[in-house]
């Protein structure tokens, strides 16, 4: 159905024709290729005179790979979507685009199917840095697969971030900026929200009964540690360690912070990338709604 | 064809269409003339759904529109005084993409497309990436992209702004094409003489009003007095300007160099009689005649001017 829409056509026919893609392509993939280069000789190099190599130190660099990759993906998708409907709207597009009979979803699913086909052409142009984990094992194809559509998944929250900024602001500067700051607040921003609940309830708690050790027993952000399933970087970290077998650390990380269902922790990945996908169709609907408000001036 | 009724807009507190009534039959050619910043953008912008008035009701075929209504309608074509165009988009791909968000099948996009095309003299050029055409050829061209849904009304905002002569004389045959197949078109321009030669019917906005319409050889007979009179001698002569400037049925006279313009209150006879007198007095003419009624003129008399 996305093959069909007219504006991911035409975005796709002007994108590919762009030198900018072939440098964002090759930009990427040296980065990662260098990563890999650096953890590789970091992992197996020190250990050239002789001793044993830690396979397992591998499924680490598949966990760094990814995270690196991820952290790519929130830098880029902002960027594409927060100009979709401003870059329109400056190059003075926008008006003969809306007065065909199209619906504006039409135009917002094309522009966002456009920027998360630019991510599926990066992550498979990455994959075979990905897959020199093959190479010690531990990590399968389905994985593989597995992080892929996460990661898909994820830009499309993510761009439906960038999307609703392009259509509340006037400039492609202000709407990316803005969006960003959103990308920053999701991703930073409920970490630190929780890092300080955290130390505020631990130095209420260590007033009270004067005892560090007990606040460490006694912080229990219950509940409140779900705030992390609209982070991607935590749903991207809780995959990998997953999928490495790491699951316990990461549950770990968590009861530490706080309680919360049992449910949850085993299905965080998947409950995570529900809520924020809700989120995105959210949004995505609120983008709809504000382009087919007819402005007043 | 188009109905506007007592249609009112501002932005914030400055009211730029007040009680604005219009009527334009189908087949007609409107023109709408005023000073920079009247609100004829405004007017087409309502007409085409991208903004929305205060009040007033809007009727196309007949039918009243909501303003969302207009958007979409594909019998409305819109041309905007300003209009971008993609890199990196070869001209049929760009004519291609919009007949897609118009609409048309797949095997009938080419078809269409080399129709409109042919229509506006663009058909060498479909290789070409759009935005390196000249402004003449964008211009064509989105005329072409708004034919593409084949519209019954067909709003044009300053289509010819910035063009050379012969790029408006292009858009000037084109339109007539247009006119033969009966679409109703509204264009607002600066360029008056192409209006009075290219329109049916003519609007003169002011203030926040419409000041004049009607068909244009009505609008041109507007000019309270005679048609001016325009007089060429072959030499400039003080004691000759003198000698008209002292004639009773000459009023206004101006004078640019060998020409004298001047407003005669007389018949065809006395007007035979000054020629008889001046050529007596030694003039040398070589033209004497009446001014047609000259658009411009209207304009800046009844305008406050920019």
């Amino acid at each position: 159905m996305i093959m069909n829409n007219p504006i991911f056509k035409k975005e796709q026919t002007i994108r590919t024709r762009s030198p900018k893609l072939m440098i964002l392509l090759v930009a990427f993939n040296i980065g990662l290729l260098l990563l890999m280069i650096l953890s590789f000789l970091t992992i197996y190099g020190v250990k050239r005179t002789g001793s044993l190599a830690r396979y397992e130190d591998t499924l680490f660099l598949y966990i760094l790979i990814g995270i690196f990759e991820f952290a790519l993906m929130l830098l880029i998708v902002p960027t594409f979507t927060a100009g979709s409907i401003t870059g329109e709207k400056e190059r003075q597009t926008f008006d003969t685009l809306i007065t065909t009979n199209r619906r504006p979803s039409t135009i917002v699913m094309g522009k966002l199917g456009a920027s998360v086909s630019m991510m599926v052409l990066l992550i498979v142009s990455s994959l075979p840095i990905l897959a020199t984990v093959f190479s010690a094992g531990g990590v399968s194809l389905i994985d593989i697969i597995r992080y892929v559509v996460t990661f898909l998944l994820e830009s499309i929250f993510i761009g439906s971030i960038g999307m609703i900024c392009s259509v509340s602001c006037k400039s492609t500067t202000k709407s990316t900026v803005l969006a960003y700051i959103n990308v920053l607040l999701l991703v930073l921003g409920t970490i630190a929200i929780l890092g300080a609940l955290y130390i505020f309830i631990g130095k209420q708690i260590n007033t009270e009964m004067n005892d560090y050790n007990a606040v460490k027993e006694v912080v229990d952000l219950k509940y409140g540690v779900c705030l992390l399933l609209l982070n991607p970087l935590v749903t991207i970290v809780a995959l990998l360690f997953k999928q490495t077998g790491n699951v316990g650390v990461f549950n770990d990380y968590l009861s530490k912070v706080g309680s919360c269902n049992s449910f949850i922790l085993e299905n965080w990945v998947e409950i995570s990338i529900f809520l924020q996908l809700s989120v995105a169709v959210i949004l995505l609907f609120l983008c709809i709604k504000k382009i087919n408000q007819v402005p007043k001036s | 064809m188009v109905e506007i009724q007592e249609l009112c807009k501002k932005y914030g507190t400055h009211i730029v269409l007040d009680n604005m009534n219009l009527h334009i039959e189908r087949g007609q050619t409107y023109g709408l003339v005023g000073p920079n910043g009247v609100g004829k953008t405004t007017l087409i912008k309502i007409l085409a759904g991208l903004l929305e008035p205060e009040y007033g009701r809007i009727k196309i075929g007949g039918k009243e529109t909501t303003t969302k209504e207009r958007r979409s309608n594909l019998k409305i074509g819109y041309m905007p005084d300003y209009f971008g165009v993609y890199q990196n988009l070869k001209l049929y791909e760009y004519m291609e993409f919009y007949a897609q968000m118009y609409g048309y099948r797949n095997k009938e996009i080419k078809n269409v497309i080399m129709e409109q095309l042919d229509l506006v003299h663009l058909t060498s050029k479909i290789e070409e990436n759009v935005d390196i055409l000249s402004r003449g050829m964008k211009q064509r061209l989105c005329l072409a992209r708004c034919l593409l849904a084949r519209p019954e009304v067909l709003l044009l905002d300053e289509p010819a702004s910035g063009l050379d002569p012969r790029a408006r004389k292009d858009i000037c045959q084109i339109l007539h094409h247009l006119q033969e197949q009966q679409i109703t078109i509204l264009i607002s321009s600066h360029i008056l003489q192409d209006l009075s030669k290219m329109c049916t019917h003519i609007g003169i906005m002011d203030g926040t009003k419409m000041v004049v319409q009607g068909p244009v050889e009505d609008i041109l007979r507007i000019e309270e007095e005679a048609k001016p009179l325009c007089i060429r001698f072959t030499e400039v002569n003080a004691n000759l300007f003198r000698y008209l400037e002292s004639y009773a049925l000459i009023q206004d006279l101006k004078v640019e160099g060998t020409q004298a313009t001047m407003r005669f209150q007389g018949s065809e006879v006395e007007e035979a009689n000054l020629l008889t007198q001046l050529i007596q007095n030694g003039a040398g003419i070589c033209y004497f005649a009446r001014e047609e009624g000259n658009l411009e003129r209207i304009f800046l008399q009844i305008t406050k001017g920019d």
